[in-house]
């Protein structure tokens, strides 16, 4: 700790000293970009040790616990990781929240292995990608600090690095695509032709979504084409726009959208090419807009992925620290809603994001 | 091989063989070829062979087919290739175009839902997106920064900016009463054609009239050349590359709109997002240097509907999602390689080396 600090304030002076040298001898623009930049990175260094030194006062004999976050990524982020804030709030931890930004998952690391240096009671990981966590597990492995895996589970190789890990907690991901083949199953007994849109190519949710999908649909139900929009929701549009040109002669019955932005895209798509309620649109994430959405018929069906689990979440970590026994996997239970549930949803003013 | 084939064509088709030379050195004709090709190939792989097909869509009262809804996508990368152009014509470069875009729509977006009157908000998200540009031809002009460094820092600033307008959430006006008109500029057509193509298309023409009817070119031309030199013939540097920063925010900015009211929603971390490569590409595919000192908004356009177009080819071909930008980047070298002059002189090259050869030969002899 107290070295880190001197290596920091050591860092600050050679900056300034730079910093000092570089605007003696400006007489070129790019020297005078490289002071500012000198100057920032000063700056970024001091706030990291203002920081540093808050982390470490007191903190009145609560169990401190990690949140290695994910940060401001969009609505179901944001509910999960505030409802997880005031839940532990509730039950008497001191958590340390520290997201990170762009899903930089090296800033994770960074965050991770810092809990793990300051000897904290639990870490709750929400991790941005599932691959690449092993070392900083052995790490807490070694210092016997439990971790927590929240919403996206992390594939993990080494033996040691996976005694770290004591559950996870999170809905499934399998269970949503399942969802999705079953309504269509329902909705078209006679088979149909449909598109399907796919989230960023090789993330864990996008493989789980898919492979639950795939268990469930009836093999009369033709996949025209599956293809990525990248979560995005303008995106989407111009993918079905494109699709739905391509396919015309076969016709499209339905589209399955893995998350609500990109059902919302397909909608509009759908909509300006004059289909609109001739082709079944499912979303995935249950988000107010998708919700108001298929209240309004635009969209057939959409499916939850429920971010309220703050509440298991601090049971879990307050069970293990207490001694008793915790399930490797907590599935948390998500709602799938028609166009009168979400009608009932919306009315009810529940929904927070 | 085909290509080079369908441009001596054209070329001989109009007269002498220098003519067919001069051609093959214009990088439009490049770009021509290029999108020729891909139109081609959508046409050979789309099921039905319908890709050119148009038709009167009664919902949208317009035409729609496959190369309409390609046309609506190129009228943002129109904007942002314009804007760029001018930057890197006076030796710059604007990376921030991708983030103002997201700032512009997210400022759009949030004013309607906060029940902002539409047109208000569309010029207030276009004075936004001129800010920024105004701040970054300052720091460039004023304070001679590397436009590299302060593009850079508005494209990290710029994201940020967006999420704390939306306090990080993806806001949704689609359900906003009045706000047609918005949606209109993204989605409606005119004369059985798409508005924001239309719209994209004139402002790509009156800033060509203000560049090329007026010494303006010349001056943003000048400046990329030799900024020192241009300064002691008169012409005011610091004006000029001001003036080219805050054009390319705010036509960001149109493209920003563009963008989120296409869907009348925006995603703070995905709108724009990686857009000033497209644009940069587009620019270079239509034969500015990045150098600075030359440009062509001709070229510039023309490479915009290229790359719309690649992206159409893509989702047509159905390409796999992990292979997409290796596609992407295929196309821009290859269009690239053809317009290098190296490869136009490759015959006259070959014809010398082989004539200095013989030359050789005869005198060992």
């Amino acid at each position: 700790m107290t070295k880190e600090v001197i290596k920091q304030t050591e860092e600050r002076s050679s900056e300034r000293k730079e910093t000092q040298l570089e605007e003696e001898c400006s007489m070129k623009n790019w020297k005078k970009a490289i002071a500012l930049i000198a100057s920032m990175s000063a700056l970024v260094s001091m706030a990291a040790c203002g920081s540093a030194n808050g982390a470490s006062g007191g903190n009145g004999g609560k169990k401190v616990v990690g949140f290695v976050a994910v940060g401001a990524e969009g609505g179901f982020r944001t509910a999960n990781e505030n409802d997880i804030q005031t839940a532990f709030k509730d039950a008497g931890f001191d958590l340390r929240y520290s997201p990170t930004t762009q899903s930089d998952q090296q800033k994770q690391i960074q965050a991770f292995n810092k809990f793990v240096n300051d000897e904290v009671d639990a870490i709750i990981l929400s991790s941005t990608e599932d691959s690449g966590w092993d070392d900083s597990l052995k790490k807490a492995a070694e210092a016997e600090i439990p971790v927590f895996t929240v919403d996206r589970d992390v594939d993990v190789q080494d033996a040691a690095a996976k005694k770290a890990i004591v559950s996870h907690i999170g809905p499934s991901n399998e269970w949503c695509g399942q969802q999705a083949a079953e309504f269509l199953n329902k909705q078209f007994p006679d088979g149909g032709n449909g598109l399907i849109l796919e989230g960023i190519a090789g993330l864990s949710v996008v493989k789980d979504r898919q492979t639950g999908f795939d268990e469930k649909i009836a093999s009369n139900q033709k996949v025209l084409e599956s293809q990525s929009a990248n979560w995005s929701t303008d995106e989407a549009k111009t993918v079905t726009a494109g699709l739905l040109d391509k396919y015309k002669s076969q016709g499209v019955n339905w589209i399955w959208a893995q998350n609500d932005e990109m059902a919302l895209g397909a909608a509009q798509a759908v909509d300006a090419a004059g289909l609109k309620g001739k082709v079944t649109i499912i979303g995935n994430d249950g988000t107010k807009a998708a919700l108001q959405a298929v209240a309004d018929g635009e969209l057939a069906f959409d499916i939850e992925y429920n971010p309220i689990f703050g509440k298991e979440t601090a049971q879990a970590v307050q069970d293990y620290l207490d001694g008793k026994d915790v399930e490797p996997n907590i599935e948390i239970e998500s709602k799938t809603f028609t166009k009168e549930e979400a009608q009932a949803a919306l009315d009810s003013g529940e929904r927070q994001y | 091989m085909a290509t080079a084939k369908r441009g001596n064509n054209a070329g001989t088709g109009i007269a002498a063989r220098f003519d067919a030379r001069k051609l093959l050195g214009n990088n439009l004709t490049w770009s021509v070829v290029a999108l020729v090709i891909l139109i081609a190939l959508c046409t050979i792989f789309d099921p039905s062979h319908e890709f050119l097909s148009l038709h009167w869509n009664k919902n949208t009262g317009g035409l729609s087919g496959p190369l309409i809804t390609m046309l609506q996508e190129s009228a943002r990368y129109l904007m942002i290739a314009t804007g760029m152009t001018l930057v890197i014509s006076t030796a710059g470069i604007d990376l921030s175009v991708g983030s103002v875009m997201a700032v512009s729509g997210a400022a759009a977006m949030q004013l309607l839902t906060s029940g902002m009157n539409v047109w208000a908000a569309i010029l207030i998200s276009l004075l936004i997106g001129l800010l920024l540009g105004c701040i970054n031809g300052a720091l460039v002009s004023i304070l001679g920064l590397q436009p590299f460094i302060t593009t850079l820092i508005m494209m990290l600033a710029g994201r940020g900016i967006a999420k704390v307008i939306t306090s990080g959430e993806n806001t949704d006006a689609s359900r906003v009463a009045g706000s047609e008109p918005l949606r209109w500029l993204a989605n409606g057509f005119v004369f059985g054609l798409p508005v924001n193509f239309l719209l994209a298309l004139l402002i790509v023409i009156l800033v060509g009239l203000l560049c090329r009817k007026t010494a303006m070119g010349m001056m943003i031309e000048s400046v990329g050349i030799n900024p020192e030199a241009s300064r002691m013939t008169g012409i005011k540097p610091k004006k000029i590359l001001f003036m080219v920063y805050a054009i390319s925010g705010l036509l960001a900015a149109v493209a920003g709109l563009f963008a989120t009211a296409s869907v009348m929603r925006v995603d703070v971390s995905k709108t724009g997002q990686d857009l000033e490569m497209y644009a940069i590409l587009a620019v270079v595919i239509g034969g500015t240097s990045l150098l600075g000192g030359k440009f062509s908004l001709a070229g510039s356009a023309l490479g915009a509907i290229v790359i719309a177009m690649i992206r159409k080819t893509i989702i047509t071909l159905g390409i796999d999602s992990a292979a997409t930008p290796a596609f992407f980047a295929l196309v821009v070298i290859v269009i690239c390689v053809m317009q290098a002059p190296k490869i136009h002189n490759l015959g006259a090259e070959m014809k010398r080396r082989r004539a200095l050869k013989a030359q050789a030969k005869a005198v060992a002899a």
